[in-house]
């Protein structure tokens, strides 16, 4: 017999009985989840009948029965239950009539062989038959002998009744579901309900919401209260009850204290929650209350102005922040919160002691300690917090303002663009002046191109007015009023553009200022004579042609000037930024030298490479420089070394290297070049400077000159004075003749010329020197203050000048009278007062001197210069634009609300009635 | 007597030694002195003898140093660094040896930049490659000063002379062993010194300078030096320099223009002549740009006195005698027949006989002023500096602006009125001058020109405003003319050889207008940047 045959019969049959098997198993756990899912789902939907324990415990039993019922029949059954040879047989059959037999016998015969018994048959033929019922098995799908699994079938019925049941065991009562998962078989027995009468609840709230405690009677007994609050529960139960608790549902159990009748315990809010009454015994229990916990609300805060999209500001400049911010029970702190690439930043606002309900304030945020790069948007916030202790305090955050800081040198280099502006217009203006405005023999011509012009051709004298053709020029000059209005328009702009400019000076503003004035004057007078204009008014154009042109020339001349010192400024300073960036990478190489961290070697790569960027925006300013002032004011020597990119990338190389040393020392050279750039550009500005103001400079020395010389004449005069009244005092017989004999050496003062008397030997030649030579200090006086009132147009200097020198001349004149008058005392008080004018004067001159200089040495708050050509100050609205005060250096952070006043000055000019005011003042000092 | 034989046989070796010795160091002086008559034949020829001869240390040492200073004069800088090398190695921190290697290499990375150009008698030496352009132009004066110098002064070099182009500034005052002080103060743009003529290039001046006279005035140095044997002082040497240097483009020589009468009618006004001993050591260490001016037109007219009250033979003369003599003064004495002092009286006598006016008022002489690399700035209102009425320069400006913006007519006004405060600014009347020819007034342009001509001759503008006109007219001949006077201040300026193609094609002068389009080419390149030499260690033939 072959063994093979055998163990194929056996292995087929064994996995068909496995296979058979695991079927039944699946069946029954489907069939037992049926069972399961229906019964729930039965007894949940039975529940909603009563609300009854026993229909509770009835129904829980009946479903746990089903279930056991369903478990045992079903699943246990399946599980073990064994495989019957005959059934499988008849299976067999089933799939091939006779094949269960065959298998039957086979297994049998093969038993039988195996115990060794007799068999009716040769083991070959029982070998045939095992092998052939073998390879019938083998050979044959069996398949059908496996049952179907019903699960595959049957899922769809199976899922609904399992949703159905979970859906109506979620339906149902509360009370039924909870019992029914529990282990019990019979319901709880609940407590009996204690009444509870007369409740008192009396809350404490927390201290920081400063609200008083509260007793709060006849109510239901529910507590509603802010978070922290401790709440004392009273009452009354109506029936007798020793000793019990006070339960929080998720919390803990306080004992109650009883006494004469009444219960009372206490408990604090922490969240929202239930509480009851019951009895030590659990027997008696209250119904449950709530608990309502009120939370204490985020402070509200909002910034109100400044509002806008996004806020441009001067890196120096302050912002005035206004907010409103509210809380329920108190405000602590305000925080200004700001963020940048650098991170977060913050800032105390305010701490606030009486913590408050509401704010409402202004926060002066200076902006000069703000890390940012230039034109990034800083965004700031206010964070509001309250004071709350229980759960900390908790802030409210207001709505973002966004800031931008402005970058200074492009403001500036705006400022540069505008003036280029402005000097491009003016120059258009210029030449449409000279080419289209003046009266000459163009308009002779009927076509404007015509014309033929050069100085050399012009010849006013010679034009015959009553040719012109007044159309043509009417319509010319009409031109040149648009383009003047425009140029002027241009101009305001740019004044309002350098009030916010942190580089532009005063002396530049100033002399823009007064060029607006001057222009807008002539443009007044242009608009007043263009649309009327005739043959009989033409000389009347002509002079203003004639001023506007020298108007326009020294106005291009300014912008021009001005250009070129700010270009040579801004080369300065571009160079001052780039020695800097080399003592920084000069460190660096030092520290590389000692430690050698690649960090350290990283810094350096960038900084050289900030310094390529540097140098390359220098050379670029320095090629902006004006060729004249490279040639009068620069050394160029100076600048033959200024191309050092390839020494950045030699020091690059040394130090990639490890060459620190020699990196170190050509750097030193290279630096040793720029400082020798930075000293000649230092010293060119100053130079140019000086030059251009020169002429301001100049004059206020000559003026504080004459003014010295007036007051050393006065102080000697006034010595002298004292003198002669010494020597009256020691001559009192002389006094009383004193009067006669001046009056009478008066008339004979020609023929005494030589004589002792005016040599000063006598009291009364004495006294007549005097009197002459105070006339003579006070015609000086008077030929200065002319003066000073004639430099108005270039100086603006303070008013105080004129004043003291007319005040010191009314003194002086006083002093004439007193000694023409025999009173010498009264005359020396007179000239001392005069002497204290002069000094005050001199003074102010000298204060504006030092400002000149300053200005001059490019530092400080610098003066006005005017290239103008002197013409009257007083406009055709009576403006006086003579004097703008100009503050001192170390107040010149207030410089846009100073150029604001300024300029309003020189608009606004005298109040009214301010210059008769002035005379009389004059005259009472006279007098 | 046997003692003394004894004693004379016994110290015969080193009398004899002495003397080789003595015979030896007589041999250098010899070398030397020719060298600084510049006779470097002669002295080549010394110091080969020299290195046959030299035994000693020392005197090999003393001979390879004559060789490379003999080399040095010749122009071959590698040659006299190696033999200077050589005498330095043997004889280790001789200061003189030293120092001299110490200038040689220095000079020399110009020096052996420099390409060479050769014409009959001169060898041309430039470095930048702009340069170039002067080589054509240089040639050709120089080669008619070799004739009419020559003829004058009766002498003709025997070997090439070597005129070599400075590419800058620095390189110039290296060479020329000048201070950039001294060159910037006095503008002295080029010395004739160490057996050679050395110029800065007009490239380097934004006006350019009167280059081709220059060369001229620097030949005749070098002709004076040969025929006097360097025994001639500094002021007479620049006088008869100064009486030449026109010499190559005008048959009449005169020294006295509007320029140098000013300086002069003021100076015999002021009674402020310069001092002939004042003149030593180099008119080029004089105090300023003035003086160094008027000292040329009084050394310049000195010798115009001589040559006009003496004849045109008493300039020779006067030379052969100072190499006889080596006595300025007792040359003058025996060619003059009076003292010096006289010689000089009498000068001065016949200037203020000429009843000279001072024809620029105000003249000022300014400093030169160099192109400068890297930081500068391009605009054109650099020469506003040197408009010293303030008044004068700010119309200017506004002219410069109006111009700038198209605003022609504008900008003449504005001209003009500044004209009003410096009525003959050269800088002013080419400004208008070219204005109004942008405008076509071509007429009242030439009339504001015209007179600079004889005042400012130097003045570059002035010729190409002048061509402007001309070529605008058609008077081709004029404009050629005028542009070849601007070539002899500035060839640089790309305008004028511009202008010339199209007057040479017009004229019928293919080869000169092919020229002309050579040389803009040259000038329309990138620049490119000059590589030195790499000295070579190549051995030298002895």
């Amino acid at each position: 017999m072959k063994s093979g045959s055998k163990e194929i019969l056996e292995r087929l049959l064994s996995d068909l009985e496995k296979r058979r098997k695991r079927v039944w198993i699946a069946n029954g756990v489907g069939e037992f989840s049926f069972v399961l899912f229906a019964s729930l789902g039965i007894a949940s939907l039975l529940a909603h009948i009563h609300s009854n324990n026993v229909y509770f415990s009835i129904l829980k039993i009946s479903a746990l029965l089903a279930v056991c019922l369903g478990f045992v029949r079903l699943l246990l059954f399946a599980v073990l239950k064994k495989e019957k040879k005959t059934r499988l047989a008849k299976e067999l059959d089933s799939v091939s009539p006779g094949l269960g037999e065959d298998t039957l016998n086979a297994l049998l015969l093969l038993e039988e062989t195996e115990s060794e018994k007799e068999l009716g048959a040769s083991k070959s033929l029982i070998q045939a038959h095992v092998d052939r019922v073998a390879l019938k098995l083998e050979s044959l799908d069996l398949s059908p002998v496996i049952p179907k699994e019903k699960i595959k079938n049957h899922w769809k019925p199976l899922a609904f009744a399992l949703a159905l049941s979970l859906t109506l065991l979620m339906l149902a009562p509360e009370g039924f579901r909870s019992f029914l998962f529990s282990a019990s078989i019979l319901p709880p027995q609940r407590p009996h309900l204690l009444e509870l009468a007369d409740i008192k609840i009396n809350y404490r709230y927390p201290d920081y919401t400063g609200i008083a405690p509260q007793e709060v009677d006849g109510i239901i007994g529910d507590v509603k209260a802010i978070k922290g609050t401790i709440v004392s529960f009273e009452a009354t139960p109506l029936r007798s009850l020793d000793k019990g608790n006070l339960v929080i549902e998720k919390g803990h159990t306080i004992p109650l204290s009883v006494e004469k009748g009444r219960i009372k315990a206490e408990f604090t809010i922490i969240s929202s929650d239930g509480f009851f009454i019951e009895d030590k015994s659990g027997r008696f229990r209250s119904r449950v209350f709530k608990i309502t916990s009120e939370e204490d609300k985020n402070p509200k805060v909002a910034i109100t102005a400044p509002t806008g999209d996004v806020i441009e500001v001067d890196e120096k400049e302050k912002i005035d922040i206004y907010y409103t911010a509210q809380d329920d029970f108190g405000l602590t702190k305000l925080i200004l919160t700001w963020k940048t690439k650098n991170g977060e930043s913050s800032r105390s606002i305010d701490q606030i002691k009486e913590a408050p309900t509401s704010i409402e304030g202004r926060f002066v945020w200076d902006l000069s300690v703000i890390e940012s790069d230039p034109d990034e948007i800083i965004e700031a916030r206010i964070k509001a917090y309250d004071n709350d202790t229980v759960s900390g305090p908790k802030f409210g955050v207001s709505n973002p303002i966004k800031i931008k800081l402005k970058n200074p040198r492009r403001k500036h280099e705006d400022v540069l663009v505008a003036v280029e502006k402005v000097l491009d217009e003016l120059l258009d203006v210029l030449g449409d002046e000279v080419e289209k405005g003046r009266l000459q023999d163009g308009y002779l011509a009927r076509n404007q191109n015509d014309f033929s012009i050069g100085a050399e051709e012009q010849n006013l004298n010679r034009i015959d007015y009553t040719k012109i053709n007044i159309g043509i020029m009417k319509k010319a000059h009409e031109g040149i009023t648009s383009k003047i209005e425009k140029a002027l328009s241009s101009l305001g702009r740019l004044l309002e553009t350098i009030k916010s400019d942190d580089f532009s000076d005063y002396t530049s503003f100033l002399g823009l200022s007064n060029m607006k004035i001057r222009i807008e004057d002539l443009l007044y007078e242009r608009r007043d004579l263009i649309p009327t204009l005739s043959l009989s008014n033409l000389p009347r154009l002509d002079g203003l042609i004639t001023r506007e042109i020298n108007e326009f020339e020294d106005d291009i001349l300014f912008l021009d000037s001005t250009l070129k010192g700010e270009r040579l400024r801004e080369s300065l300073v571009y160079g001052k930024e780039a020695l800097s960036k080399y003592n920084e990478l000069s460190e660096l190489l030092e520290k590389l030298k000692q430690n050698g961290d690649e960090a350290t070697r990283r810094k350096i790569e960038k900084k050289i490479e900030e310094l390529r960027g540097l140098m390359s925006q220098l050379a670029e300013k320095l090629g902006s420089i004006s060729g004249d002032v490279y040639e009068g004011f620069l050394n160029p020597d100076a600048f033959e070394s200024i191309d050092v990119s390839g020494k950045l990338d030699e020091i690059m190389n040394l130090t990639e290297q490890g060459k620190i040393a020699e990196a170190l020392n050509l750097l030193g050279g290279i630096k040793n070049s720029l400082q020798g750039m930075i000293a000649s550009l230092e010293s060119g500005f100053q130079s140019f400077s000086s030059a251009s103001l020169s002429k301001e400079i100049s004059k206020l020395n000559e003026m504080i000159a004459r003014m010295k010389s007036i007051e050393k004449e006065e102080t000697s005069l006034r010595r002298k004075t004292e003198d002669l009244k010494q020597s009256l005092l020691k001559a009192p017989a002389k006094k009383e003749k004193l009067a006669d004999f001046v009056e009478r050496e008066r008339k004979k003062i020609e023929e005494l010329k030589n004589s002792r008397f005016l040599k000063g030997e006598t009291s009364e030649g004495q006294s007549h020197q005097i009197v002459k030579r105070q006339e003579q200090i006070e015609e000086e006086t008077g030929e200065l203050v002319k003066d000073i009132t004639e430099y108005e147009d270039d100086l603006p200097l303070h008013p105080n000048v004129g004043e003291k020198l007319n005040e010191s001349k009314g003194f002086m004149q006083g002093a004439s009278r007193n000694l023409r008058g025999k009173e010498v005392s009264k005359a020396i008080s007179n000239q001392e007062e005069a002497i204290k004018a002069l000094k005050k004067a001199r003074e102010e001159a000298e204060g504006l001197l030092e400002k000149y200089q300053l200005s001059a040495k490019g530092m400080g708050p610098s003066v006005p210069f005017v290239l103008g050509s002197g013409q009257p100050r007083q406009g055709p609205r009576g403006v006086d634009t003579g004097y703008v005060e100009i503050p001192p250096p170390q107040e010149s952070e207030t410089g846009k609300e100073f150029k604001e006043n300024l300029l309003k000055a020189i608009r606004d000019g005298s109040p009214e009635g301010y210059s008769e005011l002035n005379k009389r003042y004059y005259e009472r000092i006279v007098k | 007597v046997r003692s003394l034989i004894i004693i004379t046989l016994f110290f015969l070796p080193f009398i004899s030694a002495l003397t080789e010795e003595s015979d030896f160091s007589a041999l250098l002086k010899s070398g030397k002195d020719y060298l600084s008559s510049w006779q470097v034949q002669e002295a080549s020829k010394v110091a080969d003898n020299a290195l046959e001869l030299a035994k000693s240390a020392n005197d090999k040492a003393g001979a390879y140093f004559l060789k490379s200073q003999v080399e040095f004069y010749k122009g071959n800088y590698r040659k006299a660094r190696q033999f200077g090398k050589k005498a330095d190695e043997i004889l280790p921190n001789q200061k003189g040896i030293v120092g001299f290697l110490d200038y040689i290499s220095r000079v020399s990375k110009t020096g052996n930049t420099f390409k060479e150009a050769k014409t009959e008698h001169f060898i041309l030496r430039y470095s930048h490659p702009q340069d170039s352009i002067l080589v054509g132009y240089a040639g050709d004066v120089l080669e008619r000063a070799y004739f009419e110098i020559g003829l004058d002064l009766e002498t003709y070099p025997h070997e090439p002379v070597i005129v070599e182009v400075y590419p800058d500034l620095e390189s110039f005052t290296i060479a020329s062993t000048l201070s950039k002080k001294d060159i910037e103060t006095t503008g002295i743009v080029g010395v004739c010194k160490f057996n050679r003529i050395m110029i800065i290039s007009p490239r380097l001046l934004p006006q350019g300078y009167m280059w081709l006279d220059t060369l001229a005035h620097e030949y005749t140095h070098y002709l004076v030096f040969l025929k006097s044997g360097n025994t001639v002082p500094v002021w007479l040497h620049e006088g008869i320099a100064k009486f030449e240097e026109k010499r190559w483009r005008e048959k009449k020589r005169s020294v006295i223009n509007p320029f140098y009468e000013t300086l002069l009618a003021r100076a015999l006004k002021e009674n402020s002549l310069i001092p002939i001993e004042k003149m030593h050591p180099s008119l080029a260490k004089l105090g300023s740009a003035y003086e160094a001016q008027l000292a040329f037109a009084q050394v310049g007219t000195i010798v115009d006195f001589l040559v006009k009250k003496w004849g045109p033979s008493s300039l020779g003369n006067l030379l052969n005698t100072m190499r006889e003599k080596n006595d300025y003064k007792i040359a003058i004495r025996e060619i003059t027949k009076t003292t010096f002092p006289d010689f000089y009286n009498s000068w001065v006598k016949d200037l203020r006989s000429r009843n000279l006016k001072e024809r620029i008022p105000g003249v000022k002489v300014k400093e030169l002023r160099f192109k400068q690399d890297g930081a500068k700035s391009e605009d054109e209102s650099k020469d506003l500096v040197d408009l010293d009425n303030i008044r004068a320069r700010d119309y200017t400006r506004l002219g410069d602006m109006l111009k700038a913006r198209g605003r022609l007519r504008a900008a003449t006004y504005e001209y003009e009125k500044a004209l009003h405060f410096d009525p003959v600014s050269p800088i002013i009347l080419n400004r208008l001058a070219s204005t109004q020819i942008a405008y076509g007034k071509y007429d009242k342009a030439k009339e504001k020109l015209t007179p600079l001509l004889e005042l400012y001759p130097e003045y570059i503008d002035t010729y190409i405003n002048l061509g402007r006109i001309y070529l605008e007219k058609g008077n081709l001949n004029k404009a050629e003319e005028t542009y070849r006077k601007a070539i002899s201040i500035n060839p640089f300026n790309p305008e004028i050889h511009t202008a010339l193609i199209p007057i040479y094609e017009r004229l019928g002068l293919p080869d000169s207008e092919e020229s002309e389009k050579k040389v803009l080419s040259i000038l329309l390149e990138e620049d490119v940047k000059i590589k030195p030499r790499i000295d070579t260690n190549e051995e030298i033939s002895e």
